[in-house]
């Protein structure tokens, strides 16, 4: 089986999923508590309402205290000279692998809750999909970035 | 060959251009028509559809005399845009494919219309459409995209095959066409167009009232008359979608000149899509179960470019309909750098419980409920679950992969079973899933995924170990090549 190469991605991506994950469940709520106010107003059971509001506490519970840390621990990448080597998931483990001379264009992006926290995203494009490497340190994202497009570009002269 | 002239296209492109706008604005113009006119007619209503009819008029006059295309051998040059002047200049190696369609305006004039498909990523961009122009004229420009690329890839060659046009390899016959729409599951894409279509029409035909009368018939003896009507709707859909297929493929031919893929088609509407080899990233074979059953499959190519078929982007049909033991000559004749006849290797034992079980995951619950509600005639439901895990079954038998030093080939489905078979060269990514059931039996999904359109071809459980050796086997990419 593969091992479990690569570097993790800083720490502080807990602290910003927290943060996606709170807003996230800020949004839900509201839409859950119109459902509420909604099913009340047709007089349905309690328990109904209670489900909802247990449906949305689970939410709460997993999308900020349990998944940012399950998700951090789990990502790995690694960068290559002939290729970059990503492992994430959650629920389920997904590694991806795309060979560096088919990558087109990296970008690096930061959003402003990661601007906050000095972090910011890489963004791996080839002709087929986006692959995003989240939450690394803004400088060494920048660094990554210039790396990957000059091994991209050397492999690309080597292909031909 | 000398820069020609700017040119200008054939006139008959304005009604070609207008009809087509126009095609798209009727409905919503009845729509503002009867809508407007609910209260008695007056010509006030008419005043919105005369003005758009005009205007589209006007504009496709102003938008032909504006738009004019020129080319030597190296570039093609078009300038378009009745206030904002947009011109491109399209180097003629970069040019992706070129379809030839004869619409019926066309037909009448005696003209055809070129799509050329060019590299960009952004799908109304990475095209332009020639609307008309001559038949010898569209000949010359494909001639010069030929000669372009032969250029820039090997010595120039003399024209010993472009003289006479090479023996097709592939047609299709009368019987195949009628087979090939009886089977083909476009009745549905008709459902839902007439769906479409209909609500449309939704502001003034009544359908609460209907839906009521619909109740009411349905409670009395009305159910039997409504099950026939749906039928009869459904079969009038089929055979639409029947005759719509016939129209499609008719006169269906193959022929590779040199290294370029001539798809030549279709009945009021001709057309020929040229691909070169060297665009295509992969080569897809689905098998139905109805075809299967006949012993026929279907071959598309995946195309680098956009939709050049009308089809899926990327996917250009090969043989929409061809006996089993043909698809290998074949496609060996057209891409002779494919292996279609690889033995797959099944997926381990121990995949085929979780094949029978995913289905009942999510079918067992609502099945149960609806089979308790309509008890005891619901009961008749509960075969469906069987049913499903047969199906499961025999989806573990259909998938397989397979891999050589070059190409990975991965099959899946029962219903539609695809074979996608990718050169190393084109994967563009490859993904290994796991999720925690899987790793206990280890087990994992691999999916692969080519350009344009992103994954494309996906198994599930794989052997953790076959799985680790295909993604080892895109790892070790160089030092395998060199």
């Amino acid at each position: 089986m593969l091992g479990n190469s690569g570097k993790p991605i800083s720490e502080k991506a807990i602290t910003v999923w927290r943060w996606t994950g709170a807003l996230g469940a800020l949004v839900s709520g509201a839409v859950i508590v119109g459902m509420a106010w909604i099913l009340a107003r047709f007089h349905a059971p309690k328990w109904c309402l209670g489900m909802l509001a247990g449906i949305w506490l689970i939410e709460v519970v997993l999308g900020v205290g349990w998944v940012p840390v399950l998700r951090q621990r789990r990502w790995r990448y690694a960068i290559r000279e002939e290729e970059i080597d990503i492992q994430r998931g959650v629920w389920s483990t997904k590694r991806t692998l795309i060979p560096m001379t088919r990558v087109q264009y990296v970008d690096v992006r930061q959003g402003p809750l990661l601007k906050r926290y000095g972090l910011a995203s890489i963004a791996v494009f080839t002709a087929a999909a986006a692959h995003e490497i989240p939450a690394l340190p803004a400088d060494e994202a920048e660094q990554l970035c210039r790396l990957i497009a000059e091994w991209a570009k050397v492999a690309d002269d080597n292909d031909a | 060959m000398t820069r020609k002239a700017k040119h200008r296209l054939h006139p008959i492109a304005i009604m070609a251009g207008v009809g087509k706008e126009l095609k798209n604005m009727i409905a919503p113009l009845l729509v503002i028509v009867a809508a407007g006119s609910r209260h008695g007619f007056s010509w006030n209503d008419i005043l919105v559809p005369l003005a758009a009819l005009i205007y589209t008029l006007v504009m496709g006059v102003l938008s032909w005399v504006r738009f004019t295309y020129e080319w030597d051998d190296r570039c093609l040059v078009v300038e378009e845009g009745v206030f904002v002047r947009k011109k491109r200049s399209i180097p003629l190696e970069r040019i992706h494919g070129i379809s030839i369609t004869e619409g019926i305006w066309q037909r009448i004039a005696g003209v055809v219309q070129v799509h050329v498909e060019t590299p960009g990523n952004v799908p109304g961009e990475a095209e332009v459409i020639l609307r008309a122009i001559a038949r010898k004229e569209a000949r010359a420009l494909q001639q010069c995209v030929e000669r372009a690329k032969n250029r820039n890839g090997h010595v120039n060659e003399p024209e010993t095959a472009a003289h006479r046009p090479p023996s097709p390899l592939f047609t299709l016959t009368m019987k195949e066409i009628w087979i090939a729409s009886l089977t083909s599951g476009g009745a549905l894409g008709v459902v839902a167009a007439l769906c479409a279509f209909l609500s449309q029409f939704s502001d003034f035909i009544p359908y609460e009232a209907l839906v009521r009368d619909i109740q009411s018939t349905w409670n009395g003896h009305g159910r039997w008359y409504i099950a026939l009507l749906i039928l009869s709707i459904l079969l009038a859909a089929y055979g639409v979608a029947i005759v719509q297929n016939m129209i499609r493929y008719a006169s269906f031919v193959v022929r590779k000149q040199e290294d370029t893929i001539v798809i030549a088609r279709g009945w009021l509407e001709r057309k020929a899509v040229s691909v070169p080899v060297d665009r295509v990233q992969g080569v897809v074979i689905h098998e139905s179960w109805l075809r299967r059953f006949f012993g026929y499959a279907s071959v598309s190519i995946i195309h680098a470019g956009g939709a050049l078929d009308g089809g899926p982007a990327g996917e250009v049909v090969l043989c929409p309909l061809v006996k089993k033991h043909r698809v290998v000559p074949i496609v060996q004749a057209c891409l002779p750098e494919y292996r279609l006849d690889v033995p797959l290797s099944p997926l381990p034992r121990r995949a085929k419980s979780r094949y029978m079980l995913r289905p009942l995951y999510w079918l067992t619950i609502p099945v149960g409920v609806v089979a308790y509600m309509e008890r005891p005639w619901g009961a008749v439901l509960l075969l469906v679950l069987p049913l499903a895990a047969w199906i499961g079954a025999r989806r573990y038998r259909a998938a397989g992969w397979a891999l050589s030093s070059k190409q990975l080939s991965l099959r899946s489905g029962w219903f539609r079973r695809t074979t996608v078979h990718l050169f190393k060269r084109h994967v563009q990514s490859l993904e290994i899933e796991t999720t925690w059931w899987q790793r206990k039996k280890q087990l994992a999904t691999i999916s692969a995924s080519v350009m344009p359109v992103g994954t494309y071809s996906r198994v599930v459980d794989v052997d953790e170990e076959d799985a680790t050796s295909i993604y080892r086997w895109l790892q070790g990419e160089r030092s395998n090549e060199t």
